[in-house]
């Protein structure tokens, strides 16, 4: 009867397990027939095992980077993006830095540094658009003000860019600087106490107290934004649809899906995937190499 | 003669940085300034008509606010017979669902991972931390057809298919059931109580906080998603799916007229995001700011 009991017990623990487990097991699934099918599409011109498996894809890939070719375009530009994400990073952290030194008026700006987060990039872009439209605010400011004409400055190849990127420096600084000021909140005082004693000014505390102490936070944030090395990307499909030189990998992807074309843009989903993960591991090792091991 | 005491300490504690600090501040100020104006000109745009929203370069409403704009937003915005009403719906059935689905599942096996001993859970978790480091670029064509082979493609079951049960917020909450102490539960087992009683009664509760967050800015993630509503359900737009059609709308010559009641309409789109953040900001805020979730 003990017996019974007891394996009755572990019969349920085991049912339990594997009934809070299925979810988990379903995503593995999914992870492996997603990908799994990606891989098969980018060897394949049609539907995989019912066309012939080819490298076509492949030397179509190598052919349109050799020239100036879209894709080239494409990834010039989302590398463009990458540089500009881990710009803003590194200014989340600066800006982290200072409301963790309590600057005037510091809780106001930890809120409204959030604001721009809870409203979708539709939204922002959208008025951004009619700021700087033809005959809008800004270039009536500039007209009436400086007496400066400008055309439309997403619809030309030399301005369209970097008008997007300088959007999304206008647009906010994501959400990122709560956790660094979380990492720097938990820097013992005493440690910056010692600082100031022996006279460390402002930089000094920050580049040789504050930035050692709370590396490992941003090392983890830097590494997650090398990720996104190839998704890198700013709101091409509310600004441009991609149009004066505009066009990003991630958007590129995006129209050949919408345009129901698989093939190819599986295969150069693969190149860029078997590319991105070495920059990683390299960067991951020597991050750590580089990262002071402080324990406080 | 009095010595001045050098106190560090309540030297950040004010906040003095001396005239860095306040360069610092008047920057601050104009980032501000910087980042509400626009929501401010498309406030004043919502309420004025489109002779004012053209004539000046701050549109203000001289013969009293546009109301009606709204609710011109509120019968007008449509796609394809699709109205606000169906949209705001789709909206949180996408974004709610997706994000209460996906906490939720992924903290059913954060929780066995993290206090059950079985064959595999290590497995779990090193694939959940590999999927989150690896980039996978361009799986978005299989993706597309993996939700049409499995008859969710334009399909409000989308989300039962599409949840993230195994990834980031997996990771999260298993830290967080990390630090849950499992003596609450043996004492439940003791009184009798199931697994299931323990899971639902005991240790969930202690994770509401952290689970709420990842809830919040999931949900603020999907509002905002316009590029899965036209690849995997483009019959049931959302709100800001339509609001994307709207403005190809607008920004023709039959539309110009309605660049108030888009503006209008926007505002609406916020309103949803903005409550939830109102009525949440404190508990989100802190948890960032302690630097991680914990239990």
């Amino acid at each position: 009867m003990k017996l019974d009991s007891k394996v009755k017990s572990k019969l349920n623990r085991n049912i339990f397990i594997f009934i809070m487990i299925i979810p988990a097991l379903y995503g593995i699934f999914r992870y492996f027939a997603v990908n799994g099918y990606s891989i098969l599409l980018a060897f394949s011109d049609g539907e995989p095992f019912r066309e012939p498996f080819t490298m076509r894809n492949f030397r179509m890939f190598f052919q349109d980077m050799q020239g100036n070719g879209i894709l080239a375009l494409a990834l010039k530009n989302t590398l463009k993006y990458f540089v500009v994400g881990l710009i803003q990073q590194f200014l989340c952290y600066v800006v982290a830095y200072f409301l963790y030194k309590k600057v005037p008026g510091y809780k106001i700006y930890r809120f409204t540094f959030y604001l721009p987060c809870l409203i979708a990039p539709v939204i922002t872009t959208a008025i951004f658009m009619e700021l700087i439209r033809v005959g809008g605010p800004l270039y009536k400011i500039m007209d009436e003000v400086f007496g400066i004409q400008f055309n439309n400055l997403l619809a030309r190849p030399e301005t369209a860019t970097n008008t997007i990127i300088a959007f999304m420096f206008l647009s906010g600084i994501g959400t990122t600087y709560l956790i660094f000021l979380g990492a720097m909140n938990r820097i013992p005082k005493e440690i910056i106490e010692a600082g100031k004693l022996d006279g460390c000014s402002t930089w000094r505390e920050f580049w040789s107290l504050v930035f050692p102490l709370t590396f490992g936070t941003y090392a983890t944030f830097f590494l997650m934004s090398l990720c996104g090395v190839f998704a890198a990307s700013g709101p091409i499909l509310y600004m441009t649809q991609g149009a004066a030189d505009t066009t990003t990998l991630g958007y590129w992807l995006f129209t050949q899906v919408m345009g129901d074309s698989y093939n190819y843009p599986a295969a150069v989903g693969l190149v860029f995937t078997c590319l991105g993960i070495p920059i990683l591991l390299i960067s991951r090792l020597i991050i750590n190499k580089a990262n002071p091991e402080v324990t406080y | 003669m009095k010595k001045r005491i050098l106190s560090p300490r309540k030297d950040q504690e004010k906040g003095t940085l001396g005239v860095t600090g306040w360069i610092v501040c008047l920057i601050f100020v104009v980032y501000t300034l910087i980042l509400l104006m626009p929501y401010i000109y498309a406030l004043f745009s919502s309420v004025s008509d489109y002779k004012e929203y053209y004539m000046s370069i701050f549109p203000f409403p001289k013969d009293g606010l546009k109301l009606s704009n709204y609710v011109d937003a509120w019968q007008n915005l449509k796609h394809e017979g699709t109205g606000i009403f169906e949209m705001i719906i789709n909206s949180l059935w996408f974004a709610g669902g997706s994000a209460l689905l996906g906490v939720f599942l992924s903290t059913c096996g954060a929780y066995v991972c993290a206090k059950y001993q079985f064959r595999g859970r290590k497995f779990l978790y090193w694939f959940a931390l590999i999927t989150m480091m690896i980039p996978i670029v361009g799986s978005m064509p299989s993706n597309l057809k993996f939700i049409s082979a499995m008859g969710v493609y334009n399909s409000r079951a989308y989300i039962f298919v599409t949840a993230s049960t195994i990834g980031a917020t997996f990771i999260i909450m298993y830290s967080c059931f990390q630090n849950v102490d499992w003596a609450y539960a043996e004492s439940a087992f003791m009184d009798g109580a199931g697994h299931f009683t323990v899971f639902f009664k005991i240790m969930l509760p202690q994770v509401i906080s952290p689970m709420t967050a990842l809830i919040l800015s999931d949900f603020i993630l999907f509002w905002a998603d316009v590029e899965s509503s036209l690849i995997y359900y483009p019959e049931l737009p959302t709100l800001a799916t339509g609001l994307y059609h709207f403005r190809s709308f607008v920004i023709t010559a039959e539309g110009m007229r309605r660049y108030p009641a888009y503006f209008a309409a926007i505002l609406l789109c916020v309103i949803p995001t903005v409550t939830l953040f109102s009525i949440f900001q404190k508990k989100l805020m802190d948890i960032q700011l302690s630097g991680g979730l914990k239990g």
